[in-house]
């Protein structure tokens, strides 16, 4: 007798531990997805943070030139097939490359004719090989007509 | 009949070890993917940060200092560093920035005294800090964290154009 109601025990434990552990199943799951997501925001945020810089630089050099294309190719952009655009690839690592591109800077250059020289207004783009926008940046550089600014 | 009840209680007593034993190893689980999760984005965080903030640093000490011929890029004991100069009360002193003993330092002095790099103020630790002058007046600037991560900025101050 005393062992059946032994055995029952036991039984209304398993059970309350099966429900246990189905509420603890809902739970992990919920919280390994969250794991996943802070873990690709972060890799995005050091996207985002290696893409600011490459972004400054780039306009650190519009800024410093004296004319825009010396200046791209010398920096390792190429002009895309349009002829509207700079751009460079890189790989996963951020190194530059022709054959991946994972992340690609993009320069669209506009030139207008102000008084006495032309202003020109640099839009500079980082992206995803998916087009995913990771910063944007806008450099004006104006080019006097006659010597140096 | 005594000997089945008693192995369905074992068989029952089992499961339900088994079952707890299942819980505690994933909870456990749980846990430590949590704190590698956790541990991965505040290292990331802190090596993105000083990446970032170093080079940000020095970008906005020499825009701060960007006057024709008071940014320059000197060495001294095998030490590249970038210096920025500035008139004081008619004086020159050179605020000199450099990579030491794994930092990115800070020494302010005047100008014509020998340096002593371990009197510099530790600014951020870095792996490793170099500084490069360009044929095209640029500076070039490149920092690796502690993770070996290495960063690198192109500076063109109006005062080098």
């Amino acid at each position: 007798m005393e062992k059946h109601g032994r055995t029952r025990a036991l039984r209304m434990s398993l059970m309350e531990l099966s429900i246990m552990i189905s509420i603890f199943a809902v739970v992990s799951v919920l919280l390994t997805r969250m794991y996943v997501e802070a873990d690709r925001l972060q890799g995005n945020a050091t996207q985002i943070s290696k893409s600011i810089v490459l972004c400054e630089t780039v306009a650190e050099a519009i800024k410093g030139s004296e004319a825009l294309e010396p200046t791209m190719s010398n920096l390792g952009f190429q002009m895309t097939e349009d002829k509207a655009a700079y751009q460079i690839q890189y790989d996963k690592e951020w190194n530059v490359s022709l054959e991946s591109n994972a992340f690609q800077l993009r320069v669209n250059p506009v030139l207008e004719e102000r008084g006495s020289g032309k202003m020109l207004t640099a839009v500079i783009s980082a992206t995803t090989k998916a087009g995913e926008e990771l910063c944007t940046l806008t450099v004006k550089r104006f080019y006097p007509e006659t010597g140096k600014e | 009949m005594e000997g089945q009840k008693q192995r369905a209680w074992i068989v029952t007593f089992l499961s339900t070890l088994l079952i707890l034993a299942m819980f505690a190893i994933s909870a456990l689980v749980l846990i430590n993917v949590g704190m590698q999760v956790y541990k991965n984005i505040v290292l990331a965080n802190h090596d993105n940060f000083k990446l970032r903030t170093s080079l940000a640093y020095i970008a906005t000490k020499v825009r701060q200092n960007d006057v024709e011929g008071m940014v320059s890029v000197q060495e001294a004991n095998g030490v590249r560093m970038l210096v920025l100069s500035e008139d004081i009360g008619g004086e020159k002193y050179n605020t000199c920035i450099y990579y030491y003993d794994g930092y990115l330092c800070e020494l302010i002095q005047k100008e014509g005294f020998e340096i002593n790099f371990d009197f510099g103020f530790q600014t951020v630790e870095v792996n490793d800090f170099q500084v490069e002058e360009l044929t095209d007046g640029g500076i070039r600037l490149i920092v690796q964290n502690n993770a070996g991560v290495q960063e690198e900025l192109l500076l063109y101050p109006r005062a080098r154009r």
